[in-house]
């Protein structure tokens, strides 16, 4: 399960590259989008259609149809998300889901008071997040959706492994919530405390609101983890 | 032919998009250009076959709306009978040179010459027979005599009227340019009639008309400016005569195009450079928009394409006369009426016309290719089909390489002509093995 956004553009430039490389093929891989704006066309230029077209689908080699992206413009939304958790059911569960998180803790459009264990469902969007989108809409906040298709959080919970993407000093607060606060839903993304395979990848800036004796913790173990990551054929 | 839902792509490729180069890949399904993301997402289609375009650009096929013939074939000297073999032949050699659509043309003939060869003349779909016949460019009779160039004399008329018109070509069906001189009697009422009830693009040409009467002419309907600087009057500061049209602030918003002939030999490069700054792109000219635009075209006779390099031979006489207006000698890529100074068409070909224009207008690739394509085809109004790759255009498609030499053509998706032992080569027949 993957997401749109500032924060992975980073990993798809990776993928893309190890794929024209020919180190990866995603001719067996299936992935579900976990959101997508209500009433945009899907050939817009800030719909989630469009952004994993440009910036992972058109290359590599991957089957269409094994590309799973909600449908915002669906006439039925709440059978378009049940079809969707179905989907997922259909596909064996998701084994691994990556992405990232706003500045107030949402996971996908899993805004702040949204349920732990909500499934995917039409989502209404928090004035900030309207506010932070118009700059992709001319600036203009009366063009910017205001409802969203998302995963819930219930949704995600379910993936055999999760992968959090943190960078920038602005997510610092974020970061901090996820992880030294408690089970917190005004902060969803805290709900992968409870998930036995949670990662969050995160860069110095985030870990500015972060006490120091955690990030001696994580750094101390990084050595075991590049071990875990690092290129098999490398010898 | 393709079956209908195989979906081609064009990967890799420099592709010709809104005056510039990107990189993108093209789709094609059904003979068509399609917007690869909502085949994507909608039908959940991919390609089945890539052409790698890696490193090469990947343009709208050429269209070239002015071609007295090649190939030895001679538009303005055809047998009735033999018009579509003679069409044909041209048609299929014109494919080397990225030429997916051409306006055959026809010289000042007699009126039983239209009459029995422009019936037969038809508009036709391109494929791997040949490039599309987009109708005919009738080149007269309606001319100055004082400017006739290669024309023969016998035949030229200088009263116009529709009814003229109808009696010299017969049926006005197969007829998509009519190039005549404004300033004849009749003409302004007769250029309103072609271009706004017979739907035929009226170009300005052969003619020793001042810029007042060319302006006037632009403002009834005409759009183009055959072969600038050949065959009208030369620039004058104080009457700039049908150049003037370049820079001309009182013709409206009807965008005039120009063509150019440039082989190397009928246009000075400095005279090119200076018709190409006037307006590089028909870009906005003080207050006014001025959309002058250049549209490159061979005006090639029957010598083009002829590799035997001799064609001045006795024997060869009747093959390279140009129509009735007697022999033509062919050196050093010019071609001359025998024993004058005057130019006859051309021998260069459409690929060429191309490069040279680059080279001497030191313009980008994309502004040459545009050139050659997205102009004639706006030109002709087929600009939504053709002269772009834009989703549900023709996918008539000539790959090239950096220097701009064609290493393939293609129409509707489907390879037609690709260089010997060149990676488009094989690509091409990667594909025929496959699907054939």
């Amino acid at each position: 399960m993957c997401s749109a956004g500032s924060t992975p553009l980073g990993m798809y430039r990776k993928l893309v590259e190890f794929h024209k490389e020919g180190k990866l093929s995603f001719q067996y891989i299936k992935t579900f989008n976990m959101d997508e704006y209500v009433g945009i066309p899907d050939d817009h230029p800030e719909s989630y259609h469009t952004y994993m077209w440009q910036n992972l689908f058109q290359h590599i080699d991957i089957d269409p149809t094994n590309v799973h992206i909600l449908d915002g413009n669906a006439q039925n939304l709440q059978k378009e998300c049940d079809d969707f958790e179905q989907s997922i059911k259909d596909a064996g569960g998701v084994d691994l889901f990556v992405g990232g998180i706003g500045p107030d803790g949402h996971i996908a459009f899993n805004e702040p008071g949204s349920s732990l264990v909500s499934r995917t469902r039409i989502k209404s969007l928090a004035v900030d997040t309207i506010q932070a989108n118009a700059r992709f809409f001319g600036g203009n906040v009366g063009q910017v959706p205001t409802m969203a298709l998302t995963v819930g959080v219930g949704t995600v919970m379910d993936a055999r492994e999760v992968m959090i993407l943190i960078t920038g000093s602005h997510k610092a607060f974020a970061l901090y919530k996820a992880i030294e606060e408690g089970l917190n839903h005004m902060w969803t993304v805290s709900a992968f405390q409870q998930h036995p395979k949670t990662l969050f990848v995160c860069d110095e800036d985030a870990t500015l609101e972060l006490r120091v004796k955690t990030v001696k913790y994580f750094k101390g173990l990084m050595d075991v983890h590049n071990k875990l990551v690092q290129d098999p054929y490398l010898d | 032919m393709a079956e209908d839902g195989l979906i081609t792509c064009y990967k890799g490729g420099l592709v010709l998009k809104g005056g510039s180069l990107v990189q993108k890949d093209i789709w094609v399904r059904a003979g068509r250009v399609v917007e690869p993301q909502e085949l994507f997402f909608r039908d959940r289609r991919a390609p089945s076959f890539y052409f790698d375009c890696s490193n090469h650009i990947v343009a709208p096929g050429f269209i070239d709306v002015q071609i007295n013939g090649g190939f030895g074939v001679d538009f303005s000297k055809l047998r009735p009978g033999g018009v579509a073999e003679g069409v044909a032949s041209v048609a299929r050699g014109l494919l080397e040179h990225g030429v997916t659509a051409f306006c055959p043309t026809i010289i000042t003939s007699g009126a039983d010459y239209y009459a029995s060869i422009l019936p037969e003349m038809r508009v036709s779909e391109g494929g791997s027979h040949g490039a599309a016949v987009l109708g005919v460019h009738v080149e007269g009779p309606f001319i100055s005599r004082e400017k006739k160039g290669a024309h023969p004399e016998q035949f030229i008329q200088s009263l116009l009227s529709p009814g003229a018109v109808v009696r010299t070509y017969g049926c006005l069906d197969n007829v998509r340019v009519v190039t005549l001189a404004p300033e004849l009697e009749g003409a302004q009422h007769t250029i309103r009639w072609l271009s706004r009830k017979k739907g035929v693009v009226v170009s300005l040409g052969h003619s020793m008309a001042d810029l007042t009467t060319a302006e006037h002419a632009v403002n009834s309907g005409a759009s183009l400016i055959t072969h600038l600087f050949n065959a009208m009057l030369p620039f004058h500061h104080r009457d700039p005569g049908i150049v003037g049209l370049l820079t001309s602030q009182s013709v409206g918003d009807a965008p005039v195009y120009y063509s150019l002939i440039v082989d190397g030999n009928h246009t000075h490069e400095t005279v090119q450079r200076i018709a190409h700054k006037a307006h590089p792109e028909g870009l906005e000219f003080g207050s006014l928009p001025v959309k002058t635009c250049v549209v490159l075209v061979t005006d090639a006779m029957a010598g083009m394409g002829v590799r035997s390099g001799d064609v001045r031979g006795g024997q060869e006489e009747s093959r390279f006369s140009l129509g009735e207006g007697g022999r033509v000698e062919v050196s050093g890529g010019a071609v001359r009426l025998a024993g004058t100074s005057t130019l006859a068409g051309s021998v260069a070909t459409m690929d060429e016309c191309v490069r040279h224009f680059r080279r001497a207008t030191a313009c980008t690739e994309a502004v040459a290719l545009e050139a050659a394509s997205l102009h004639p085809a706006r030109v002709l109004g087929l600009e939504d089909s053709r002269g772009q790759l834009e989703k549900g255009a023709r996918a008539d498609i000539v790959v090239l390489d950096r220097d701009l030499n064609v290493q393939g053509t293609f129409i509707a998706g489907h390879p037609v002509w690709s260089l010997p032992g060149s990676r488009m080569h094989r690509e091409q027949q990667r594909f025929s093995n496959l699907h054939t």
